[in-house]
């Protein structure tokens, strides 16, 4: 920004503006909420990946982080319960040159969509998914997701969870993900630049984000608000890039740690390649062919 | 406390009804005082409806025309058919409550303006001028109150952090509206005792507030003219009551049966808007034996109630529009398996995520005809919050009976809405008996009740009746898989028949209103209240109108055709596009005029009078 003729003071812009919708501003997340902070990270991802915004497609399910596809100024979806992924797969092969974004909650991808989840990993078709991990049903009124740490109390377990939670790491990694990372809204330049590394990776690529939801599961679990997460987070992560996915299960209640870090990256042939080899023989200039070409 | 001896001097106009209105932000906790005050009307014996309308988000954003949270109820000294069409007095917290409340407020209705909150920020976000108030305040009866500020000084020496303090604020403009209206704030304070034992300071606050704003109404300058009034109790039937939503009604209502039945009950359910609040609810009842499994999804909800009750439970599954969608499939296989399922469906704006938090009756034909293949199920549907409880009873009753699915309809705003409930006793329900067969002899798994065509429920576990359910066609007698024809044939009407055979065990429709008139006015579902209120008018001013209300819907009443045909206009008002019109025309071959709002609120009385007056003009035929 050129200000050096004026002597007025101008706010710098902010510079992940260009990619928000901020006609859409004010947007729906309560103060204190790490969703906001995940999109940032994201935005800057964006802007160091060098994708052109117009081969970059971002889809989401439904609930708070659902919501991001509508704040994001890129083609997005906003799309039903739980099936982001599905509706990201059609449009990932009908455009293989487009790069796939799924962006959405624990409960979405998780819950409903956990089915589709663990497919798509398995194929390893080549999709970023971010999963912003708030242990909670937030928009829905504070129920139990496969994520909530036993004991807490939520709107469907009002005298606590006692159901095992999700290692959803685990759960990518042994599906077929071959790149899987734990972050947290507090480690917001790892984020930025796990989210970086798995766009830029060809196959399926999670990153799971740990953020907090003040209004809802802190307020419910009188955990304090946003700051007492965060500092959690600081206080309790262990970094450690590589770790076994069998191990980084999440007991607040019982440990006092989250193990977060970058726990895979490998190489694994990618669905739309495997496809292209396994019909390579009839493929003849349909769609398919000319679009992997 | 305020007492009753310093308000016996003061006259009191008395209005038979009063229709209020809460606005502010989601989070200023209108739905709260909102709740509150009907408590404190029910307590001093008046009939109520109340309608709480919030945006889907938890918070939206602050002081946007999106992000108002309302809350309306009408309470009455006589039936209070509806939450009320246009508001008598508008509470608004800040300018975007008041610029959403103006609309529908009565003329010279009661503003009560928290005048803390008109910063220009405010003003700007909801495109509300200077000039604006000055107009408002001509048309209305505007009362301005500083309510952020007066709620400060009053919680002052209690040593709270100004936000803490701020949010008090409600229970400021709750006080002062009882003091409007007469209605005592004791079941306030108890509830505040309650709720914040464990936080002395924050009871106390809220306490402080809450008669601040009650002596503020009997102290302050401005009210020195108002006409306080009053509403007399309703003549109701004495017995014991509770204020209940309909998701309440329905979990309590499917927890009656299930204890009548004599077994336990099973509610296998994901989380969805509306609907959520049944599941929450059913959770906290582990003391009543309730098994409540969230799901994994919705088709995993309805799977493991259907599992459960092939084990013997009182199962159902609770849901709203996209959810049902989801649950079709699963839904054809209890038809198939001939086994007692309860599906609720809250009905929300569609389709599609929709309107969440919104109303509507768009689901009807989904719930009739929503399955592949001749899969018919009975479709019940609830009038009022409490009818919630009785529909939700009514279906285990039909289910168990006939060993068939059952769908019963609520829909958001009756699922939000509460009014009172009369506790009914355990002999004034009606009979629910299931019968587990035991008996080895002549046991098979198809053969049939001669009246009721229901199938023996016989659950896993008992010797000498192993049997297979499952989703191929079955053979009438073995249920054994039969891929024959006529067998095929004979089952897929069998089924038919066993769901018209439920219409041998419900009431015949009645005939309100004026019985003798030419026009009916007929409804379903939540529509009931605005229908009989707007035929209680359409009566007084002098036009003769009848209502016909359906609680089931599938089968249809047996004497509706007849009914319907003694009227040479029926006008068919719904919220949706003329589902419950076109069953009707098909059914029994006649006109019928459909009365259609999607607006994502409850259709008014006053709409429905006008639509009847054009009706009568010949402008509508």
């Amino acid at each position: 920004m050129n200000s050096n003729d004026s002597t007025e003071c101008t706010l710098p812009l902010n510079p992940v503006v260009p990619f928000l919708r901020t006609e859409r501003m004010p947007h729906i997340w309560c103060p204190g909420c790490g969703i906001g902070t995940t999109v940032n990270c994201f935005a800057r991802a964006v802007m160091d990946c060098g994708i052109p915004l117009d081969e970059l497609a971002i889809v989401s399910g439904i609930g708070c982080t659902g919501r991001v596809a509508g704040y994001l100024k890129l083609d997005s979806f906003h799309t039903t319960h739980g099936r982001a992924i599905p509706f990201a797969t059609g449009l990932k092969l009908s455009n293989p040159k487009l790069h796939v974004v799924v962006y959405s909650g624990d409960g979405d991808l998780a819950g409903i969509g956990g089915n589709h989840f663990i497919h798509a990993a398995r194929r390893n078709l080549d999709l970023t998914v971010i999963l912003v991990n708030n242990f909670t049903y937030a928009m829905t009124g504070g129920q139990a997701t496969p994520t909530a740490p036993k004991e807490s109390i939520e709107t469907t377990a009002p005298y606590g969870v006692f159901e095992e939670p999700f290692n959803l790491p685990h759960l990518a990694a042994s599906s077929g993900a071959v790149y899987v990372a734990r972050w947290t809204a507090y480690h917001v330049v790892q984020t930025k630049k796990a989210i970086l590394e798995a766009l830029q990776k060809k196959g399926f690529s999670f990153v799971e984000i740990l953020a907090p939801c003040p209004t809802i599961y802190l307020r419910r679990n009188r955990l304090g608000g946003a700051v007492e997460e965060l500092k959690y987070y600081k206080e309790h992560c262990v970094i450690q890039n590589g770790a076994d996915t069998k191990d980084v299960g999440i007991d607040l209640r019982h440990q006092d740690k989250v193990t977060i870090g970058k726990f895979l990256d490998i190489e694994k042939k990618e669905y739309y390649d495997a496809y292209q080899e396994h019909y390579a023989g009839l493929l003849k200039g349909g769609k398919q062919a000319v679009a992997g070409a | 406390m305020p007492s009753d001896s310093g308000l016996a001097s003061q006259e009191r106009t008395i209005v038979n009804k009063v229709t209020v209105r809460f606005a502010g932000d989601s989070g200023d906790g209108m739905q709260l005082i909102g709740n509150l005050f009907a408590t404190e009307a029910a307590w001093m014996g008046n009939d109520l409806a109340t309608f709480p309308d919030y945006p889907a988000e938890i918070r939206a954003p602050i002081g946007t025309l999106n992000g108002v949270s309302g809350f309306q109820l009408q309470i009455g000294a006589s039936d209070v058919y509806t939450p009320g069409d246009n508001p008598d007095v508008l509470v608004a917290m800040n300018p975007a409550a008041l610029k959403v409340g103006l609309k529908g407020l009565k003329d010279g209705g009661i503003v009560l303006l928290n005048t803390s909150s008109l910063t220009e920020r405010n003003l700007q976000k909801a495109g509300l001028t200077k000039e604006d108030l000055d107009r408002i305040k001509s048309s209305y009866r505007l009362y301005e109150v500083e309510i952020t500020k007066l709620t400060q000084l009053a919680v002052n020496d209690l040593g709270l952090t100004p936000a803490q303090a701020e949010r008090c604020k409600n229970f400021f403009a709750l006080g002062l509206i009882s003091w409007m209206f007469n209605r005592k704030i004791e079941p306030t304070i108890d509830w505040i005792k309650k709720k914040f034992a464990k936080n002395p300071a924050i009871m106390e606050a809220n306490e402080k507030t809450l008669v601040a704003g009650y002596r503020y109404g009997e102290n302050a300058e401005i009210f020195s003219a108002f006409p306080l009034y009053d509403i007399p109790r309703a003549r109701m039937n004495p017995g014991l009551y509770t204020n209940l939503t309909g998701n309440q009604a329905i979990a309590y209502g499917l927890v009656a049966a299930a204890k009548q039945a004599g077994l336990e009950l099973f509610l296998g359910s994901y989380p969805i808007t509306p609907a959520s609040e049944i599941l929450h609810e059913l959770a906290k009842l582990k003391h009543l034996n309730v098994v409540t499994f969230q799901a994994e999804d919705e088709i995993a909800g309805i799977c493991s109630a259907i599992g459960a009750s092939f084990a013997g439970m009182i199962a159902a599954t609770s849901t709203s529009g996209p959810g049902l969608s989801l649950k079709q499939e699963a839904l054809g296989l209890a038809l198939m398996l001939e086994i007692p399922l309860v599906i609720v469906d809250v009905q929300r704006g569609g389709p599609s995520t929709g309107l969440p938090t919104k109303t509507e009756q768009s689901d009807l034909m989904q719930a009739i005809y929503g399955r592949h293949g001749e899969a018919p199920v009975v479709v019940l549907a609830a009038k009022n919050s409490a009818d919630c409880f009785h529909m939700a009873y009514e279906a285990v009753r039909i289910a168990t009976k006939y060993m068939i699915p059952v769908i019963v309809l609520s829909d958001s705003y009756l699922a939000n809405g509460s009014e009172p409930f009369r506790i009914p006793s355990p002999n004034e329900l009606p009979e629910i008996k299931v019968q587990l067969r035991t008996d080895p002899n002549g046991f098979y798994p198809y053969l049939r009740d001669p009246k009721t065509l229901a199938r023996p429920w016989a659950i896993p576990g008992t010797p000498g009746l192993e049997h297979r359910i499952g989703g191929l066609e079955k053979d009438s007698l073995t249920g054994c898989v039969s891929y024959d024809a006529d067998n095929h044939e004979k089952m897929v009407l069998t089924r038919q028949e066993k769901i018209a055979r439920v219409q041998q065990d419900i009431p015949d429709v009645e005939v309100l209103g004026s019985p003798d008139s030419e026009v009916a006015l007929v409804g379903w579902g939540s529509t009931f209240g605005a229908i009989a209120q707007s035929v209680d008018e359409l009566n007084r001013s002098g036009i003769p109108v009848a209502q016909v209300h359906l609680s089931y819907l599938n089968p249809l009443p047996g004497n509706l055709g007849e009914v319907l045909k003694r009227f040479k206009k029926v006008i068919v008002p719904e919220i949706n596009l003329g589902q419950l019109s076109r069953i009707l025309r098909a059914t029994y071959l006649i006109e019928t005029i459909p009365f259609n709002r999607v607006l994502g609120v409850p259709i008014r009385a006053q709409e429905i009078v006008e639509f009847v007056h054009q009706v009568f003009e010949g402008v509508v035929a």
